[in-house]
């Protein structure tokens, strides 16, 4: 394993190109026993002496490589190379230097020793003479990538290792940079143009050039150019198999930031990239904007200062003339967006916001230069005449340019409102003449044209106070402020003196005005105040017109959402000081334009600091009106949904100010006798808001909210701080009930309600005596919730289930469905013995099938006081921290797996289908999809019954886009154009009815949308013609249907 | 079809001003389902009646029973609907946008019996400018729409509106001409415009 001879033999077999790591194994081998002593350099060279001198190609090539490789290990990690050592190789292997079939080894082998300690630049001239033979002897057309690749590598190596060296000495210097230029002439190899981008790019970084005196130089820096320039833009699509994972994005930018590595290269920059903005093909524009825009950012300000001409003459047209400043809209927060960079480049808007990008930053750069300023404007002067065809371009290109700095906005704006620019339109604002003509009409155009105009100058205020990091100067002593009362009494005089049909004129002034009470610190509150009430007025008027749909209302409305959507305090003030009272004001059961009104409400209250002053002016209006009352209650609910749904917020201030309201209605509705579905109406909107303070109140006080009610509605103690007066609603039946459910439905469930069997036995019977349905519903609720949550001593529950579960007792086996209910919910052991027990009822009593389905159906039926928290947003976590849910997410899947265990024991049999049918209306698509292979049969089967037809038809579209189905196409379409176009009757009853119909014809639908055509496709021709008879269907919704049934096969037809 | 536009820049009409009817009958059952009161009547486990399908009395007919499902007559809006989305063939617009179809244009007179008598319906469209080379098209595209959407007791005409276009009887003729049509549904080329222009039908 030692003997140098054997490593050396082993490195050359194992030096294929696939077996390199074993191969650079025994050259580190051979370099320990080098570095080690064992054995001198000269020997080694002895011993690969036949092989590096043999005249067999591929010999003196594995030997070079063994030199190479082996001197990559000693010089890497110890001092063996002597001086002598490297002359001697140096002037060897330069001998080599036109072997080309060792090429690429040689210049490794060359390379490594550069990195031997002992090398040195002024060494015998050993880099001189390096550098020299590239100059001279290298020819970059006869070697291959891997060759070319190497050189580069050397230069680069020689550069990392003695830069010192090579940047001071004028003759190595100047040498370097020929070599460099030599090497890289003709490249084409992507690898290596990176590296030939970032030599260059260094060259520029670390060299100095004397362009002024030293005409080399001169040269050097035009082909330094020319040599990466002549690559722009570049484009590259890598090949399937690149190991080297070089991406186009990786060439393209390091070739731009060559491009702009060089303050020397400008001018030639410059004018060719302008050249190449011609191009009409985005990539190359954005390219071109992308490599300026770099420039502007690495060039050193005198020499953006000594262009900024050129750059801005070679872009400002690019907005002047083009067709698309329509993405810059007024209702932008930003003229750039964001995310600029991730646009694709083949995005002709990203050019637009490019030249944006670049004039700002240009405009950055020269903040304290004298003479950009000056010149854009005087420059743009002749388009900011409101006629001009390209003027609002021209105030896009200032204002966003305004966003640059402090500076250059007020000199922007200063011009702007300059009286002969856009000064002469807002009056008390005419610095210069005050006899000024405007001797332009202002046309309805053109004052649209105008706010606009403002509108963008807005934008540069909101992105400028935005990106500032200390702003308050700004905001004291920007030259807008100077302007805003003549830009708002203009706007407000324009707004009341254009004629009503005007109505876009009137929402982009209206659009403006919220822009201006938005920006930061622009205006004063009583500013604020008074454009508000302006557009209060004009709101309310126009509501009284009966114009509900009007434009503008809806622009106003939008406006105030988006006050109070921005966060400020003051705007939100601003709503409650102005515009609520008045709303509120007309909150009446007398206004004929209630319902309008409380629509208002319902979406302008987005803020939970909006709704608490809502909601306490509200519970204070309500009166005898229940009709009144109710909408209101209803708009409270619906709000406090919107409003936790978009922000959370604690509702403990609800608890003290609005429930004993609540509650004081609800005992007057029970008090007047709750005899009709409107009074349980009410009465459940009253529970459900109810239900939304107790879940938003704080989780610790949730035991003492639950004491105070359970002794008020089980033990008959007035609360006379909720306003609540004594029940004894376990004993005695009472609607009150329904309140109750909500409270202990939304309760924390970690409370305690002190609960026995007999309160169980007493809710039990008087459950069992009630004859309302509704009402013994809302009581069989109770006692589920009860259960459910509260009382968990399943064992001694056992015997209470086992004696009210008999069939022979309805009423008594309606209560014990619902307990099986409650504790199936909590995948208790008892709830699924009697769960078994309910389906072995289908075995061997068909005539109780009914029931037993629908004991199902009430099992997995989701109710609204099991209901998780449906207004917050999935997976987010409720801010009181309360947990009102006591139920197992996963119960309804097992309850689905013990049933679907059973119906597969006898799939012909109908009952058990029916039961299937209950289970699947009951449960989300995933589970469903979870056992589609069990289900597939199953449903094709029920689709043939007439009984079980609507819920196996919704199945089918659940699961329709099985692959599996295509077995089954021949029965499936049958049946279903027979469902669809002919009637059905079975026992006098009509089967398919319109529900059945619709479903039908869905399902065909879906199945000629979703699955592999080619089986359906076979019945077309039955198809079309079956479906005529659909056509003439006395139900819109079915000719519908068939249409597009028709029209898919049709299509179908016409592209096969 | 030439790359030359003959009405480069037509009004437009939007969508949602536009007359319709879609998706009515999906509100409808939605509408239905979020009844408060009801959750609480089906909630009980002994329903005194059944919901749906209600009995029918005495011997049944072939035809849908009339108590149960009132006859919801083909009218003007629903023709609209099938021809108000289809794609204009020079623009990327629907016929009911480009106001080409109104939905006052549409004429529906529904026989006595449908059983028996003959159905009309009578649509004339509005090209967008009055020498429209393509009215005869548009013309087409709408009689194939109704053709394949309405049963086969209907006769449709189609009219070009008067005064709304240079050569309205020649126009006329050839949309009504039964031979005509024919020949023209048999052209493989027109075809495939054609159905490319139902294709964004609702």
């Amino acid at each position: 394993m030692s003997d140098p001879a054997t490593l050396i033999t082993q490195f050359v077999t194992f030096s294929g190109a696939e077996d390199s790591e074993n191969a650079a194994k025994y050259a580190s081998s051979l370099a320990d026993l080098i570095s080690t002593n064992k054995l001198s350099f000269l020997q080694f060279i002895q011993l690969l002496g036949s092989r590096i001198t043999s005249s067999i190609d591929e010999d003196r090539t594995k030997g070079m490589r063994c030199l190479a490789a082996v001197l990559h290990e000693i010089t890497s990690s110890s001092s063996a190379l002597s001086k002598h050592d490297i002359n001697v190789l140096v002037d060897f292997l330069l001998t080599k230097f036109s072997d080309k079939p060792c090429f690429a080894d040689v210049i490794k082998a060359l390379t490594n020793i550069l990195h031997a300690k002992a090398f040195s630049p002024s060494l015998n001239d050993n880099l001189v003479k390096i550098l020299r033979k590239v100059v001279d002897e290298y020819d970059s057309s006869v070697h291959l990538a891997r060759g070319r690749y190497e050189v580069f590598a050397l230069l680069q190596t020689a550069l990392t290792r003695f830069r010192d060296a090579i940047t001071t000495r004028p003759a190595l210097h100047d040498l370097y940079v020929q070599a460099f230029l030599h090497v890289s002439n003709g490249e084409k190899d992507p690898r290596n143009l990176l590296i030939s981008f970032d030599l260059n790019k260094n060259i520029n970084h670390y060299f100095r050039f004397e362009v002024a005196t030293n005409e080399l130089h001169k040269h050097f820096v035009e082909e330094l150019f020319d040599t990466c320039f002549c690559y722009f833009p570049i484009s590259f699509r890598p090949p399937p198999n690149d190991p080297y994972k070089i991406t186009s994005e990786q060439l393209k930018t390091s070739l731009r930031s060559t491009l702009t590595s060089q303050f020397l290269f400008a001018k030639d920059l410059f004018n060719n990239l302008f050249e190449k903005l011609a191009s009409t093909n985005p990539v190359i524009r954005n390219d071109v904007l992308l490599t300026l825009l770099s420039a502007v950012d690495s060039f050193h300000e005198d020499t953006i200062l000594e262009y900024w001409e050129t750059i801005w003459n070679g872009l400002k047209f690019e907005i002047l003339h083009s067709e698309n400043t329509n993405i810059f809209s007024v209702s932008n927060d930003r003229f750039i967006p964001e995310n600029i960079m991730d646009l694709a480049d083949s995005d002709e808007n990203k050019s637009l916001y490019l030249v944006l990008e670049i004039l700002s930053r240009m405009a950055t750069r020269l903040d304290d230069e004298d003479g950009l300023l000056p010149g854009i404007t005087s420059d743009l002067k002749e388009y900011l005449s409101i006629t001009s065809k390209v003027f609002m371009k021209a105030v896009i290109l200032l204002s966003s340019m305004a966003t640059a700095s402090e500076r250059g906005f007020n000199y922007i704006q200063q011009f702007i409102f300059q009286s002969e620019n856009l000064g002469k339109f807002i009056s008390g604002f005419d610095d210069t003449d005050d006899n000024m003509e405007t001797d332009i009409s202002l046309t309805v155009a053109r004052q649209r044209d105008l706010i606009d105009a403002f509108g963008y100058i807005l934008i540069s205020y909101q992105v400028l106070s935005s990106s500032l990091p200390n702003a308050s100067f700004f905001f004291e002593s920007n030259y807008l402020s100077q302007v805003k009362d003549s830009l708002v009494v203009f706007l407000g005089q324009l707004l009341q003196a254009s004629s009503t049909i005007e109505k876009t004129l009137k929402c982009k002034i209206i659009q403006q005005y919220i822009k201006l009470i938005q920006l930061r610190r622009f205006l004063s509150y009583e500013e604020k105040h008074v454009i508000m009430e302006l557009l209060n007025d004009m709101f309310f008027e126009l509501i009284e017109e009966a114009k509900p749909d009007d434009l503008i209302v809806d622009e106003i409305m939008k406006g105030l959402i988006n006050l109070t959507e921005d966060g400020s305090d003051q705007n939100n003030q601003l709503i409650v000081d102005v515009f609520l009272p008045q709303v509120l004001q007309q909150i009446d059961p007398q206004n004929q334009k209630l319902s309008k009104y409380v629509e208002v409400l319902d979406s302008v209250v987005v803020s939970s600091q909006l709704l608490e002053v809502v909601s306490i002016r509200l519970v204070n209006r309500l009166s005898n009106d229940r009709d009144f009352n109710s909408k209101i209650i209803e708009l409270l609910g619906s709000l406090v949904m919107k409003v936790q749904k978009r922000s959370q917020f604690l509702m403990n201030s609800w608890f003290k100010g609005i429930v004993p309201k609540l509650l004081n209605q609800a005992a007057e509705v029970e008090a007047s006798g709750v005899n009709n579905s409107d009074n349980w109406h009410y009465l459940e909107l009253i529970s459900v808001l109810l239900g939304f303070v107790i879940k938003y109140y704080d989780s610790p006080k949730h035991q003492g909210i639950l004491d105070d009610f359970q002794s008020a509605f089980y033990k008959n103690k007035a609360k006379s701080g909720l306003k609540l007066s004594g029940y004894t609603i376990l004993e005695v039946a009472s609607p009150m009930v329904l309140v109750f459910n909500n409270v202990l439905s939304n309760i924390d469930k970690s409370t305690n309600l002190s609960i026995q069997l007999e309160d169980l036995v007493r809710l039990i019977e008087t459950t069992s005596n009630l004859r309302d349905p509704i009402l013994k519903v809302n009581y069989l609720q109770h006692l589920c919730l009860l259960v459910n949550k509260f009382y968990k001593d399943d064992d001694s529950l056992q015997p209470v289930v086992e004696k009210l579960y008999d069939l022979q007792q309805p009423s008594n086996f309606e209560i014990s469905v619902w307990i099986i209910k409650a504790l199936m919910l909590r995948l208790s052991k008892v709830g699924i013995e009697y769960l078994t027990k309910l389906l072995e009822v289908l075995d061997h009593d068909a005539s109780q099938a009914t029931i037993v389905l629908r004991s199902f159906d009430i099992i997995l039926r989701d109710l609204k006081i099991f209901s998780p928290n449906k207004e917050l947003p999935k997976g987010s976590k409720i801010i009181s921290k309360v947990n009102h849910l006591n139920t197992r997410s996963l119960y309804k899947q097992q309850v689905f797996n013990i049933v679907l265990a059973k119906v597969l024991q006898q799939p012909e049999n109908e009952i058990h289908l029916q039961l299937l049918a209950v289970l699947t209306k009951n449960i989300d698509s995933h589970v469903l999809k979870s056992r589609i292979n069990d289900i597939i049969p199953l449903t094709i089967q029920s689709i043939q019954l007439n009984t079980l037809l609507d819920t196996s038809l919704e199945t089918l579209l659940i699961i329709i886009d099985s692959n599996n189905l295509q077995n089954f196409m021949p029965l499936l379409v049958k049946r279903l154009m027979v469902l669809s176009n002919t009637k059905v009757v079975e026992n006098n009853r009509i089967v398919n009815t319109e529900r059945i119909r619709y479903l039908s014809l869905k399902c065909l639908l879906e199945l000629l949308r979703t699955n592999d055509k080619s089986t359906i496709l076979l019945y077309k021709p039955e198809m079309l013609v079956g479906l005529v008879t659909n056509l003439d269907d006395p139900r819109r919704s079915i000719r519908k249907l068939s249409c597009d049934i028709r029209q898919l096969l049709f299509e179908a037809r016409e592209s096969t | 079809m030439s790359d030359e536009v003959i009405n480069a820049n037509p009004t437009i009409i939007n969508v949602e001003s536009l007359p319709t009817r879609l998706g009515a009958y999906e509100s409808a059952q939605t509408a239905v389902k979020s009844k408060l009161l009801d959750t609480f009547t089906s909630l009980s486990l002994f329903q005194t009646e059944n919901l749906s399908s209600p009995e029918l009395t005495g011997e049944s007919s072939d035809n849908w029973s009339d108590d149960d499902e009132p006859e919801e007559e083909i009218d003007a809006q629903e023709i609209f609907d099938l021809i108000g989305s289809i794609s204009d063939p020079e623009h990327p617009l629907t016929l009911a946008q480009l106001a080409v179809v109104n939905f006052a244009d549409i004429h529906v007179k529904n026989g006595p019996d449908k059983h028996k008598d003959l159905s009309e319906v009578l649509i004339k469209i509005t090209p967008t400018i009055t020498h429209c080379s393509l009215a005869t098209l548009i013309g087409l595209g709408i009689r194939v729409r109704l053709e394949r959407c309405l049963p086969p007791r209907f006769r449709i005409r189609i009219l070009v509106k008067e005064g709304t276009h240079e050569s309205e009887n020649q126009v006329n003729k050839q949309l009504n001409d039964k031979e005509r049509v024919a020949a023209a549904c048999e052209n493989e080329q027109l075809l495939t415009v054609i159905s490319q222009m139902l294709g964004s039908c609702k």
